[in-house]
């Protein structure tokens, strides 16, 4: 079945079509919360929401745009507000945080620990990426992220933030110097 | 090999361990947990109303309808404003003239 002819069929609420937009789209939006969430079980969950959006807000979509890339903004949205609200919570209950510099700095692990010539390995780095990721301005992180995790064409990812080829670019860019920055900053202090 | 070279290296590693993210499998039981969440809530097809295409010309009407009524207020209130002091303004002439006119009276006796 076309994703046109679920829509239509979803739209008059066939649990059916339903059933096989979840089985079609379920792993791709689930990788892809992870990829911002960096947790199994959150990025299930936050799965479950974005069908369950999909579902209710299905008289929403419009008909000339892709099917996938309308879920796909419905994941990113929900994945960086589950952030935002994580974040909000932690402002809040940390109280130690307040005399810190940065709390996240220190659960991240620190190469010094580690074997000389291992360094760190991937899933240290992927920490320490996830760290460096979360203080870029929002656009940049999602930009970096579809680009280098989906390697998703510039095109896709205008689709998907709604802006121009050019500004992608742009974006792009950014989130790699401000990036490299940050790591250089990270790793001179730990290395 | 220098710090300034590892620090570099590491950079480069680390922006490229994105890509070696573990690919997740879906769930097999998602599609009953995503039922059973809906028909706790209650949630239909399309039962997110878009409400914008209602509630905008609502809140403009209601922005306009309060402008209307304040100035409507202050108008009247200000005409009221008006009224009262011309009423004293005369009773304040009318007062002074007959004063006026009593001193005459009293000037030319």
């Amino acid at each position: 079945m076309e994703d046109t002819e679920l829509v239509d069929q979803l739209k008059r609420g066939d649990e059916e079509s339903f059933r096989l937009l979840v089985d079609r789209y379920q792993r791709y939006i689930l990788n892809s919360c992870y990829k911002f969430l960096y947790n199994k079980e959150t990025a299930e969950d936050i799965t479950q929401e974005v069908f369950i959006e999909v579902f209710r807000s299905i008289n929403q979509f419009r008909t000339d745009s892709k099917l996938s890339t309308w879920i796909y903004r419905i994941a990113v949205s929900k994945s960086l507000d589950y952030l935002k609200s994580q974040k909000r919570k932690k402002r809040f209950a940390i109280l130690k945080s307040l005399f810190g510099e940065d709390e996240m700095e220190d659960k991240i692990p620190s190469p010094n620990n580690m074997k000389p010539d291992e360094i760190l390995d991937n899933e240290d780095r992927i920490k320490v990426l996830n760290w460096a990721l979360n203080k870029l301005p929002e656009n940049q992180r999602i930009a970096f992220t579809l680009s280098k995790y989906d390697e998703m064409s510039y095109r896709e990812i205008a689709d998907v933030l709604g802006v121009s080829i050019s500004s992608v670019e742009s974006l792009i860019f950014r989130s790699k110097t401000n990036l490299k920055k940050k790591l250089y900053k990270y790793y001179k202090k730990h290395l | 090999m220098d710090k300034e070279e590892k620090i570099l290296s590491e950079i480069e590693k680390t922006l490229n361990s994105i890509s070696d993210l573990p690919k997740l499998e879906a769930n097999p039981f998602l599609f009953t947990r995503i039922k059973a969440q809906m028909q706790k809530n209650n949630i239909l097809p399309g039962s997110k109303v878009k409400t914008d295409f209602i509630l905008k010309p609502v809140t403009l009407i209601v922005i306009l309808l309060i402008n209307i009524i304040t100035i409507a207020f202050y108008l009247g209130a200000s005409n009221n404003q008006y009224s009262e002091s011309s009423a004293l303004l005369n009773s304040m002439k009318n007062d002074y003239t007959s004063i006026q006119l009593e001193l005459d009276n009293y000037n030319l006796e």
